[in-house]
Parts: C-alpha cells; structure tokens; sequence
C-alpha cells in the first residue's frame, strides 16, 4: 500500500488532496509538509511511496526539494503540482527527477490518475501542456535517464 | 523614474539683443552723417583757405614784380645818367607799364585789405611823380633836363621815389607774408582736422563692425544653443516614452503574476473544497446536484477567466517559447473573441530574438489587432511573421476602412513618443527597428521590423492558415 506525502504551503490544498485520497484507501496519507526543507525532513522519516508537491513554496521550493530527496531517496517517486502550463516548468521538474505533472485547476480530476500511473514508474504530464512539447521533455528525459518500470510516454495511457 | 532628469530650460534674451542691434545702427548711421557732414564743412574750409594762400601768392607775385620794376627803371635812367648813354633807357616804358600793371592787380587783389590798399595810395603817387619825371624817355636823354644839376635833382627824387617805393612794397610784402603764414597754418590745422576726422570715422566703422560681429556670433551661438535645447527635449520626451512602455510592460507582468498566482490559486482551492463539499453532503435532490454542478462551472469560468486575463497582459508563452508561440496563441485567440477570418502566415521564424525586440514585436502586433477590430470594420485581417536576411519582419494587413486621414498624418509626421503606435514605433528605434503604417479606404498595412541576430535560414517553411 503505497504511502503518500503531501507538501504546499497552503492548507486548503493539503486538505483538498486528503479529501481526493480519501475515498481510496490504496493510498495512505502518511503525512503532510509546508515547505520544501520540511518535506526533505519527512521524506526521510517516512520514506514515502510518493510524494505530492507544490511547486512555488517559501523557504525552499518543490524543484529544489525534489533535486534533494530524489537524491537522498531514489526510489520516492514525486508528482509536482503547479497553477502554470508552462513547458519551461516542465522540463526543470522532470530534469530534477519529478514523473507528474499536474495543473492545481485540474488536480482533483487527474491527481488519482497520475499517482496511479507515476508510481509504477511511468511519466504522467497535464494534457493541457501541449503535445509535442510534453513528447519532447519525456524524451530528452528518458533518454538520459532510462526508466525501470513500464514507460508510458505523454499522458496516463496511449 | 530614475535616471531622468528633464534639461533645464533658459529663455533666450531675444529682445535685449534685437534693440541692441537696432541702437548700433542708429549709432552708426548718425556717426555716419556726423562724419560726412564734419568732413564736408573742413574740405569747403580747406578749399577757402588754399584759395586764399594761392592768393596771397598772386599779391606777393605782384608786389615782387612792381619792386622790380621801380629797381630797374631807376636803374636805367641812373645808369643813362651816368654814362650819357640812352641805350639804358631801353625797356624803361615796359618797367612803367609792368608797375601800372602790377599796381593796377594790386589794388583789385587787395581790395578787402585797408592797410594794404592805404599803401597802394601812397604809392600810386610816387608812380605817378616818377613816370612824370621820366615817362616820356625813349631812345634818347631828351626828356631829362640838360644841366647835370637839375639831372642830379631828377635822379635824387628817382631815387628817393624808389626808396619810398621799395619801403612801402617791403611793408606790404612783409604783411602779406604773415598773411601767409597764417593762412598756411590754418589750411594746416583743417588737414590735420580732416585727418582727425577720417582716422576717428575709420575706427568708429571698425569698432561698430567688429560689435556687430560679436553681435552676430552672440546671436547665432544662442539660436545653435536653443536648437541644442530644442533637441534634447524632443529627445528626452523620446526616452520618456519608451520609458513608460518599458515600465507599463513590467507592471503587466507583475500583474499578470499576481492575478494568476493568488487568485487562480484560491480559485483552484474552492474548486477542491467544492468537490469535498458534494462528497460530504447528501446528493438526494436535484436542486443540490444542479447547484453544485453550477457553482463548479462558476469557478471553472472564474478560473478561464483568470488564466485569459492574465496571459493577455503578459503572455508567458512570449518568454517561454517565443514570438512565433506567443503570436500564434495571441492570433487563434483573436480570431475567436473577434469573429474576423484571420490568417497566420509565417516564414522562416522558428528561432527566437532578444527578449525586448520579440516583447516589442507582440505589442505591435496587440496593438495592431486591437486596433482592426475596434475601429476598421474589416471582414478579413493577414498577420504574417517573417524573418530573413537578419531582419524580423510583421505585417498586419486588413481590408477595413482605413485610418482617418488627421490621424494618419500625424503619426507619418513622426511626432514620435506617446503610448499607441507612435510610440511603439519609438521604442522599435531604440532597438534599430522601423514601423511603417500605410493606410487608405481600402485597408491597412501595418509593418514592423527589427534586427534578428537569430534569422534562421532553414530549408522549412512552415505556413499556417488559422480561420476564425
């Protein structure tokens, strides 16, 4: 049962998102963060399955923390969680080892998705990134960082 | 604002330098006249003068010849006398008649001078006593008496008549000579005058000229001055323009930001609440569904909204991936909200430019498409990017009414700055650019280049027809 850790800065997000596990008890919240250094604390305390993170934070923000934890804990997945579409983003959170990117506006109709697809060692990115953009990070990517698991390349599935 | 400090502004002294000019003039001109006239009067007196030493001359001449001819014809007749010879007689009648004659000339020269013509009086009858003596001697002694006493008494009265003669011509000679002098040293001091005259008339031109000249320098340094002025404002008023639309630029962004960051994230976190709140409460009536599926549709537009708003103030396409990206998204958007069947032509342009230069292109093109469906009532509007040779071209062509005429003029007569077109036009300068509008009933163009290190000459040629 994969365990989750939920780090923003803001509480009614965190709340939203334990509202959105909820009902699904394959997932386990297992705790929550406020910042970026706070989650780098807790991840290695809980060694979360997955963690889900903002990306803009005070203190120490989500590409940073995610660049820290990812190498502290390889095998902790991380899906970032961001209000910009922008490709730019998308490529630094990839680059710093994220797999999921999901648009806060959307989150509570793709998060379930993307852990779902991420934690199996895929790649999960906002279909409101457009197309060819979102094909090119995943392949400059992957091709520098080969995947274990199954690849599915752009959105959840085909 | 820093880094801008408006020039200082010194009204020229225009009216003090144009009575200046005028009080010089008059100067001059009355110097002038007051020359001629100076000069006029010491020439008539100097002409009075030399008229009146020649004259003196003319006397002295004459006194001379009648002495010589007293001396000689005493002379003569002395020596007949003496030697019994009648041959020195000869020329005896000319001596009388070359004295008559100079007496005569005398008297009418020196016809202002009593003294001198008291003189002639006295001497006219010694003349004439003498000529009575011995005026009628010809060839012979005849007309001396035969006894050699009564011929010594004739030769004694001759010689007295002579003496006396001489004696008074002497006085009258004498007296002509201070005349002379006088009279020379006053046609002197008239050409020393005259001199005086011309040397100081000659200095005073030279002086008014040379002030003039000052004047003249003074005068076209302060127009040179004025113009340099004239200038830095325009060119400041330039700077200023772009300024702000730098500024007003930054300020979007920054709005941009905020509105899309704060309120989007909120907005984000009602929608999560929302959806909490239709898994806690109880779906049991249509009223409720519906008022939950309305709400989240209030905050998805709410949402849209935001995202719209702000991407149209500053669209992060624009820094992220580039003009091409930005004006795509900027086009097929317009074509939607306008309703205009747009086209999108782009050639060449898959690199990006410096990021002033491509914000400058977007705004030109905002403002361009703004401009189409506010004011020009076209049907159908060209937008085409170009880049090629190093140079960034974008047009904006519609087939609408046209820029009214005032309008167009104004910006063609290039009073640069302000915040539309013109100014834009500005601040594509600063940046080495151009932007041209042309502009009849027919329709508008509208063309902005700028340099482009980044013009890639690639083989592809993407084109692009996007219809509303």
């Amino acid at each position: 049962m994969p365990t989750v850790l939920v780090v923003d800065d803001h509480a009614f997000i965190r709340r939203g998102v334990r509202s959105i596990l909820e009902p699904f008890p394959e997932w386990e919240l297992c705790g929550e963060a406020e910042n970026g250094q706070e989650a780098i604390q807790k991840a290695s305390e809980l060694h979360p399955a997955i963690v889900v993170m903002d990306v803009s934070m005070p203190v120490l923000d989500g590409i940073a923390a995610t660049q820290v934890i990812k190498r502290a804990h390889p095998d902790t997945h991380i899906v970032l969680l961001t209000l910009h579409n922008s490709r730019e983003l998308l490529l630094r959170a990839f680059q710093a080892g994220a797999r999921g990117y999901v648009l806060k506006a959307d989150v509570d109709g793709e998060l379930l998705k993307a852990l779902r697809v991420v934690v199996g060692d895929g790649s999960y990115i906002s279909p409101r990134i457009d197309e060819n953009s979102a094909k090119e990070v995943v392949r400059e990517i992957t091709s520098k960082f080969p995947p274990k698991g199954p690849q599915e390349k752009g959105r959840e599935t085909a | 604002m820093t880094g801008f400090a408006p020039p200082k502004f010194e009204p020229r002294e225009s009216r003090g330098a144009a009575s200046a000019g005028a009080i010089t003039i008059i100067l001059a001109t009355l110097l002038f006249c007051a020359a001629g006239i100076t000069g006029w009067i010491v020439i008539h007196r100097m002409h009075d003068s030399l008229r009146w030493v020649l004259h003196t001359y003319e006397v002295r001449g004459q006194i001379r010849q009648a002495r010589m001819a007293a001396l000689d014809m005493s002379g003569r007749v002395s020596s007949a006398v003496a030697t019994n010879d009648p041959q020195y007689l000869e020329g005896l009648a000319q001596d009388f008649s070359s004295e008559m004659e100079a007496l005569a000339v005398l008297y009418r020269l020196t016809g202002d001078n009593a003294s001198q013509q008291a003189r002639l009086n006295r001497l006219q009858p010694i003349v004439a006593t003498a000529q009575g003596s011995v005026g009628a001697c010809r060839n012979d002694l005849a007309c001396l008496p035969p006894s050699p006493a009564s011929r010594k008494e004739v030769l004694q009265s001759l010689w007295d008549g002579r003496e006396q003669s001489v004696a008074i011509l002497d006085d009258m000679e004498h007296e002509e000579d201070g005349l002379l002098r006088l009279r020379l040293n006053g046609w002197s001091s008239h050409f020393q005058l005259m001199i005086l005259v011309l040397a100081s008339s000659f200095v005073a031109a030279v002086l008014l000229m040379i002030f003039n000249f000052r004047q003249l320098l003074g005068e076209a340094a302060g127009r040179y001055k004025s113009d340099q002025l004239i200038r830095e404002h325009v060119d400041s008023y330039r700077a200023l323009s772009g300024r702000i639309l730098e500024l007003q630029d930054a300020e979007r962004r920054r709005i941009a930001r905020e509105l899309h960051d704060s309120v989007g994230q909120y907005l984000a976190g009602v929608r999560l609440q929302l959806q909490q709140l239709e898994r806690l409460c109880p779906q049991n009536s249509q009223q409720t569904v519906t008022l939950f599926s309305e709400t989240r549709e209030l905050v998805d537009r709410s949402l849209t909204e935001v995202r719209t708003i702000s991407h149209l103030l500053h669209p992060p396409l624009l820094d992220e991936l580039g003009l091409y990206s930005a004006a795509r998204w900027y086009v097929e958007g317009f074509a939607k909200r306008s309703e205009m069947d747009v086209s999108f032509l782009v050639d060449d342009f898959t690199g990006r430019l410096h990021r002033d230069s491509e914000i400058a292109l977007f705004r030109v093109l905002q403002e361009a498409l703004t401009n189409v469906h506010r004011h020009s009532s076209a049907k159908t509007v060209l937008v085409k990017l170009r880049c090629k040779n190093g140079i960034a071209v974008l047009l904006v062509e519609d087939n609408g009414r046209g820029i009214p005429s005032h309008i167009l003029r104004r910006f063609q007569e290039g009073h640069g700055g302000g915040i539309g077109l013109a100014g834009m036009r500005e601040r594509l300068a600063d940046l080495r650019g151009t932007l041209q509008v042309h502009s009849d009933p027919r329709g508008t163009l509208i063309q902005a280049t700028i340099p482009a290190n980044a013009c890639l000459n690639g083989e592809v040629e993407a084109v692009e027809i996007l219809k509303a």
